[in-house]
């Protein structure tokens, strides 16, 4: 009798012991295929940026979109993880009430040249963690690259994206993505699809870069009216939001917390970054919605499938910060009207001459703005935090605004500094005769249409 | 550099695998690939400025 009860005392110890690798290695995977798809994202702006420029500045476009994406991998890997848990709850980097924050605690895992950021067979974790962060890092930087197409510099333009993608949005995130950050903790503020932490900050980073670089020679008459520049491929663009948007499913998928292991929040449910429990139906539910609903506002609004493929990443971004806690219905409701603020927010900048190429600053700015404030609205009264009723911070309106102006914020200063040094030493913008026979010309040592397709007519002057 | 444990077996690796690992080398690698981004980037420019001039 004793034998068999140790034999099967035996066997259970076996079987958990088989469980827990399981777990280890399906949380594993799905951060790391998370990453393929979201270097989806990255074809998608890569198509599209290419097909909103003008043939004679086609494979500049796609240059340094490739660039941006290459040069904010590894300074993520310097300092932009290292900032991301030594911040959360500000200057000077003091430990968090979690205990997975602050400046040791960063110094510890982050820094490139720790154990955990290289092959560790003991640590199935942080490469991919690292690795999905990177990818948001990569994206937020490429939000940028499309408003400012046709006329910046290669470098001027890396530069900035570095900024972007491995300083901005990551302060960003230490304070009100982290469940030790002081948005959170103090405001409650909650966004879980990083509407507010990524897009505000691109896209208003993207606003302070133009009000420095000006608009296209042409974009605009001298009685302050418009001209509407096409891109040369419009179904490339087409496709190409299509393909952001599906990478946009690797993106949500990353923000997710699987359960079940050591860093996990809990032993069996999902939950957001903040510890707050979440299902991927959930996440099935109101991403399908939220695209149809910004899908179908703006074609109402429009008509043109370039706003309507638009509108369907607004839905989603407007949708983000709730993705979590929307009835599917009322994700609809908030995408669509997303869809239909698209072209007069759009109309709003051009009026006060801003040449936003590729509307990056109201798809992501306007909207990840208003995505945040919905939350407050629908979703106030949400405990922010896990923990007991009372001795957690809330979801509120209040607290959406404030962590709206600070996205705002560390995006539009950066954005506007940074490119103003950068004007200053002539790194912003290129020369003029450069900018009207086109940037591949001057640049790009190969061809992108060698036959077939005419180069774009110079501006009539 | 090479494996970073005294026996040549896996069974001794617990932990970090990379080449290096233990001692300063990672360090000196990051700061070297560090300064060759920069060095990237002002190489870089430099080439764009002179492609301007040349098209000039």
């Amino acid at each position: 009798m004793e034998t068999q009860l140790a034999t099967l005392a035996s066997q259970l110890d076996t079987l958990k012991a088989a469980a827990a690798v399981t777990n280890t290695m399906f949380a594993e995977t799905y951060y790391y295929l998370s990453i393929p798809l979201m270097i989806l994202i990255h074809v998608g702006f890569l198509a599209y940026e290419m097909g909103a420029s003008r043939t004679k500045n086609v494979l500049s476009s796609g240059v340094k979109n490739i660039l941006a994406f290459a040069f904010v991998l590894p300074t993520f890997w310097y300092f932009g993880w290292w900032l991301y848990w030594g911040f959360p709850t500000g200057w000077p980097g003091a430990p968090g009430l979690n205990g997975i924050s602050g400046i040791e605690y960063a110094n510890s895992i982050a820094l490139p040249w720790v154990e955990y950021m290289g092959p560790n067979i003991a640590d199935n974790a942080s490469g991919v963690f690292w690795g999905a962060f990177a990818m948001f890092a990569a994206t937020t930087a490429s939000i940028m690259s499309g408003a400012v197409i046709e006329r910046i510099q290669t470098v001027g333009f890396v530069i900035l994206a570095i900024v972007l993608g491995s300083f901005a949005w990551v302060v960003a995130a230490a304070w009100g993505w982290h469940a030790d950050g002081w948005l959170v903790q103090k405001w409650g503020v909650h966004d879980f699809g990083a509407a507010g932490l990524v897009h505000a900050v691109a896209g208003f980073f993207a606003l302070g870069v133009l009000i420095n670089l000006g608009p296209r020679i042409g974009k605009f008459n001298s009685d302050g009216s418009s001209n509407h520049i096409p891109g040369h491929n419009m179904p490339l663009t087409a496709v190409g939001l299509m393909l952001i948007i599906a990478g946009f499913w690797g993106f949500l998928m990353a923000c997710v917390i699987v359960p079940g292991e050591a860093w996990s929040w809990y032993g069996d449910k999902f939950s957001t970054i903040y510890g707050t429990p979440i299902t991927l139906s959930a996440l099935a539910f109101n991403i399908l919605m939220g695209m149809a609903g910004g899908t179908i506002g703006a074609w109402v609004m429009t008509r043109d499938p370039f706003w309507m493929m638009s509108g369907m990443l607004a839905g989603i971004i407007s949708t983000a910060s709730g993705l979590d806690v929307y009835w599917p219905g009322l994700s609809f409701v908030i995408a669509m009207g997303a869809g239909l603020l698209l072209a007069p927010a759009a109309g709003f900048l051009e009026r006060r001459g801003i040449d936003d190429a590729v509307g990056a600053v109201t798809v992501h700015g306007t909207i990840g703005i208003y995505g945040m404030l919905a939350l407050g609205i629908f979703a106030s009264g949400y405990p922010a935090l896990q923990g007991a009723a009372g001795e957690v911070p809330t979801v509120s309106l209040m607290g959406q605004i404030v962590g709206s102006v600070v996205f705002i914020l560390l995006g539009l200063v950066p954005g506007y500094l940074v490119s103003l040094v950068l004007n200053m030493v002539s790194m912003l913008r290129v020369p003029k005769d450069a900018e009207e026979h086109g940037l591949d010309l001057v640049k790009v040592a190969s061809s992108a249409y060698p036959e077939g397709i005419p180069i774009s007519a110079p501006p009539a002057s | 550099m090479g494996f970073p444990f005294e026996q040549a077996t896996w069974d001794s690796v617990v932990g970090a695998m990379y080449m290096g690992a233990g001692g300063s080398m990672p360090a000196i690698i990051t700061w070297i690939s560090a300064i060759l981004c920069l060095w990237a980037l002002w190489a870089g420019n430099r080439k764009e400025h002179k492609l301007y001039s040349d098209f000039k």
